[in-house]
């Protein structure tokens, strides 16, 4: 089997991995199964178990076929659920994602494979002879039934569409064949099928019943037990509309009974009929063939039809009825329209559909976003040129029109990114397993609050950012919260709480991830710092509680006395801060002993492309990206004041000083002018701290596409990144923070 | 293994053509330098959208100051670690085939530069081509200055 299929498998199953996690730990923590969380682990076992077969993970299939017959026993109730059921349910998820992982790299143990599954087996059989211990109250399950209900499971609104659709081109491929071969009706009968299965998923009874009587229908076509016509497949395409009503009522909980009960009972008439007409032309005959066989079964349909066939003498009213629909199928089409176009607020399986997503591989995403950067850079390309131009004629009603196309390629920019960003909701799913397993390890309970699941960010942010937001996460649960115990102690509630909230404000997307531990030591720290040699005892006297917290990100820092697997060597919070900054972004900390901790991480919208400002600096000219300007200013003599061997500026501003950092000299580049006065200061802010950058010059804004230095070169000492340049030349973006960081080092030593 | 060589350092030197893919006029290109790294870094070139590195090996290689003719050229070639990078040398002459059997194996003593950096030799009438190592050149080490 191709690897390519492998993969694409990979990513359904990780996808499908994530969702049995989430579902589980809804289910740990409200202790009981819901029918939606059943139905939906089942089917999800049951794809994992279909699609891995199908593309060759045998090992990784059989495992699971176990976890599904177990859920299947669940879901028709012969298992007995209890909180040793689920523990078990979740640690047999856990295995089966390894086991996954193994089989996928090709690094499976089969020996280990072989006791897993035994174990497996063994758990499975253990578990099975458990005695009801917690009777069920039946109210409470019928309340629960009606509450799941209320909840339409959303995951098989797409499948339904697309079998609807299915079997309407189907029909509708079938109107103008005069044969109907078997594997036209074994698959229409498929489609139906599952149709059926789909719709009880979704707890449209009604309208599953519906379908059944077609199914059956298309059962005996299928056995050659009577013969399908094109009459059949017309009246099937023109009740498809009608069953398209059902549904759509259903869902709205406002299907109007009486008219249901009548339509399925016109539909099962008109089947009848079908039925006996055939039987009546064929069956007979085939009867007669198989007049020495002694078939019961026909013979009970026979019988059967004679009954039905004399209902139709009576009724005919229905069949007239039907043929007219088939004559005047557009017609009937516009009055169906016409009928649901007032209801139109309403939802329909359709709009339900509209709202879920399709697969797009991300290099697809790129390849566009490339484009149109591209697209970017040809713009300004035009601008310099109409520049050029305006030199030596009138060119104001071309600027006019470049300002038009200036305007669309914005538009389409942001149309661009806006697809490749997702909802924080996807990276916050993470997080509650990661919450359950550690909470376990330490025995600390925790409960996780997010908010803003809907801000979205940049996909490749928050590829980014996983791995900072895990660290973290690790660290509030290791060291920020105390035992249920000591919180008790403290006068707290036993369970901590861990908040993560994501907003999006004025350009920037904040996360925030707060506890309400015991906050950071910042004196410990202070101390290990110190000895560590990050700072020196005079540096710490003059930092604040929060400056000392940010200690916690220098190199090789620990505070845990004891090094335990989750946390506590010291390496990752660092890790934390430079991946941050590699995503233009940083990170702060506000802690108050035994309140708790609050890490604030700030980010840019996103990474692709920027507005700068151009700067010269001695002969060259630097992009200084936009969102990192406080203030900009020319400085007069009596602002500068100098420290010490005069070599260290500090800008006075109003109330503040401010050091300042000539770039001529990060950059070895000679300055334009010598005296401050006549150059440019711009005030940023990193973390905590304000400095001043001094520049020669300010030069026009521009909206730069934000191209990797590392992907043909390496990282560069003060550059973020390149940009190409309206005259096609290349551009060099400043990264303030490094520069910063660098600068500072250097003055320490 | 077909070879394009070129003058270069007061010699005759080759690279692999399969490993170059563009040969840029130096003096119809825009670098936009950057003085913050290495001297024998010269700067970035916009190579059809791409922004490509151009290095100067006879500053890293020899003392004397380089000169830039008309008909400087920069090779562009792609890395084993796929970065493109242009190198600027002194004049293309001829593109050709070679025997790989027919290479001699680099003697380990000076040859105007570490003999790691040369794939091996070549005899070619009165000249000797040495077929550069430019994997080994231009690598993430070279580049960044560790390996000094």
């Amino acid at each position: 089997m191709s690897d390519s299929l492998k993969d694409f498998f990979a990513e359904e199953a990780v996808e499908i991995f994530e969702s049995v996690e989430l579902k589980l730990i809804e289910v740990e923590e409200k202790g009981e199964f819901s029918d939606d969380s059943i139905n939906s682990l089942f089917r999800d076992m049951h794809t994992l178990k279909g699609s891995s077969n199908a593309v060759g993970f045998k090992y990784f299939s059989e495992y699971v076929h176990h976890l599904e017959t177990f859920m299947e026993d669940i879901r028709s109730s012969k298992q007995i659920i209890n909180n040793q059921v689920i523990e078990f349910i979740i640690d047999a998820s856990d295995k089966m994602q390894v086991i996954f992982n193994d089989e996928y790299k090709d690094v499976l143990d089969i020996k280990q494979f072989e006791k897993d599954l035994q174990d497996l087996e063994k758990s499975i059989d253990v578990l099975k002879d458990i005695k009801d211990t917690e009777i069920i109250n039946d109210e409470q399950e019928v309340a629960q039934n009606v509450d799941n209900k209320e909840k339409m499971n959303n995951a098989f609104v797409g499948e339904f569409v697309d079998l609807m659709s299915s079997i309407n081109e189907s029909l509708e491929i079938g109107n103008k064949l005069d044969e109907y071969d078997d594997d036209f009706l074994r698959e229409l009968f498929r489609y139906v099928h599952t149709l059926k299965g789909t719709s009880l998923f979704m707890n449209l009874n009604n309208f599953s019943n519906y379908l059944h009587s077609i199914e059956t229908l298309l059962d005996m076509t299928r056995e050659k037990e009577i013969i399908y016509t094109k009459d059949i497949n017309k009246y099937l395409l023109s009740i498809m509309v009608e069953s398209q009503e059902i549904a759509d009522s259903e869902i709205n909980h406002d299907l109007d009974m009486d008219e249901y009960n009548l339509k399925l009972k016109d539909l099962e008439d008109n089947i009848a009929k079908i039925i006996a007409e055939t039987k009546l032309n064929k069956g007979y005959e085939l009867f007669h063939d198989k007049s020495d066989i002694d078939d019961e079964k026909d013979f009970v349909l026979f019988e059967d039809n004679i009954s039905e066939t004399k209902k139709i003498e009576l009724t005919t009213r229905p069949v007239k009825k039907v043929k007219k629909e088939v004559e005047k199928e557009t017609k009937v089409a516009e009055v169906v329209k016409e009928h649901t176009i007032p209801t139109a607020p309403k939802q329909t399986i359709k709009t339900m559909a509209a709202s879920s997503s399709i697969r797009v591989g991300l290099d697809k995403i790129d390849f566009l976003m490339n484009r149109v950067g591209d697209l970017v850079i040809t713009k300004s390309m035009l601008f310099e040129y109409s520049k050029d131009l305006a030199k030596h004629i009138n060119n104001r009603g071309l600027v006019e029109r470049l300002e038009i196309i200036d305007r669309e390629i914005r538009e389409l920019q942001e149309a661009v990114m806006s697809v490749r960003m997702i909802p924080m909701d996807s990276v916050y799913q993470k997080f509650p397993k990661v919450i359950r397993d550690l909470g376990k390890k330490l025995g600390k309970q925790v409960n996780l609050i997010y908010e803003g699941e809907n801000v979205e960010i940049d996909k490749l942010m928050m590829e980014g950012l996983m791995d900072p937001l895990t660290h973290i996460i690790r660290n509030s649960m290791d060291h920020g919260f105390e035992t249920a115990k000591q919180r008790l102690k403290k006068g707290k509630d036993a369970s901590g709480t861990l908040k993560i909230s994501t907003i999006q404000e004025s350009g920037h997307i904040i996360i925030s991830i707060i506890d309400d531990g015991a906050g950071i030591d910042v004196n410990k720290v202070c101390q290990k710092a110190i000895e560590s040699g990050a700072i020196t005892e005079v540096d710490s006297l003059i930092m604040d509680d929060n400056e000392k917290a940010m200690l916690i990100f220098a190199a090789g820092l620990s505070t845990a006395d004891k090094v335990s697997d989750i946390s506590g060597r010291g390496v990752g919070m660092d890790v934390v801060q430079n991946n941050i900054h590699s995503l233009g972004g940083y990170i702060k900390i506000q802690t108050r002993r035994n309140k708790g901790t609050t890490f604030k991480i700030v980010l840019p919208l996103t990474l692709a492309i920027l507005d700068g400002l151009n700067v010269e600096i001695g002969s060259q000219v630097f992009i200084m990206p936009l969102n990192m300007i406080l203030e900009s200013l020319q400085p007069t003599k009596d602002m500068i004041k100098r420290i010490g061997d005069e070599e260290k500026e500090i800008l006075m501003l109003r109330d503040e000083f401010i050091p300042i950092i000539r770039l001529h000299e990060f950059f070895s580049l000679e300055a334009k002018y010598e005296k401050i006065e006549d150059a440019m200061l711009i005030v940023t802010q990193i973390d905590m701290n304000k400095v001043a950058l001094l520049v020669d010059n300010f030069l026009e804004k521009e909206q730069i596409v934000v191209k990797s230095l590392d992907k043909n070169y390496k990282k560069i000492d003060g550059i973020s990144a390149a940009t190409i340049r309206g005259n096609g030349s290349i551009g060099l973006i400043l990264d303030i923070m490094n520069i910063v960081d660098i600068r500072m080092e250097q003055s320490w030593n | 293994m077909e070879l394009i060589i070129f003058k270069f350092l007061n010699a005759i030197y080759a690279i692999e053509l399969a490993k170059t893919k563009v040969i840029l006029v130096y003096k119809n290109t825009m670098i936009t330098p950057v003085a913050i790294e290495k001297p024998w870094i010269l700067g970035f070139t916009n190579l059809r959208g791409e922004v490509t590195p151009i290095v100067d090996l006879r500053i890293k290689f020899s003392k004397n100051k380089p000169e830039y003719y008309e008909d400087t050229v920069i090779i562009v070639v792609k890395t084993e670690e796929n970065k493109l990078i242009g190198i600027v040398i002194d004049k293309i002459k001829e593109t050709k085939f070679v025997d790989i059997d027919d290479l001699s194996i680099t003697p380990d003593m000076s040859l105007g530069m570490d003999s790691k950096y040369i794939q091996g030799l070549k005899k070619d009438g009165e000249d000797m081509i040495s077929i550069l190592d430019i994997d080994s050149i231009l690598s993430i080490e070279e580049l960044t200055g560790s390996s000094e």
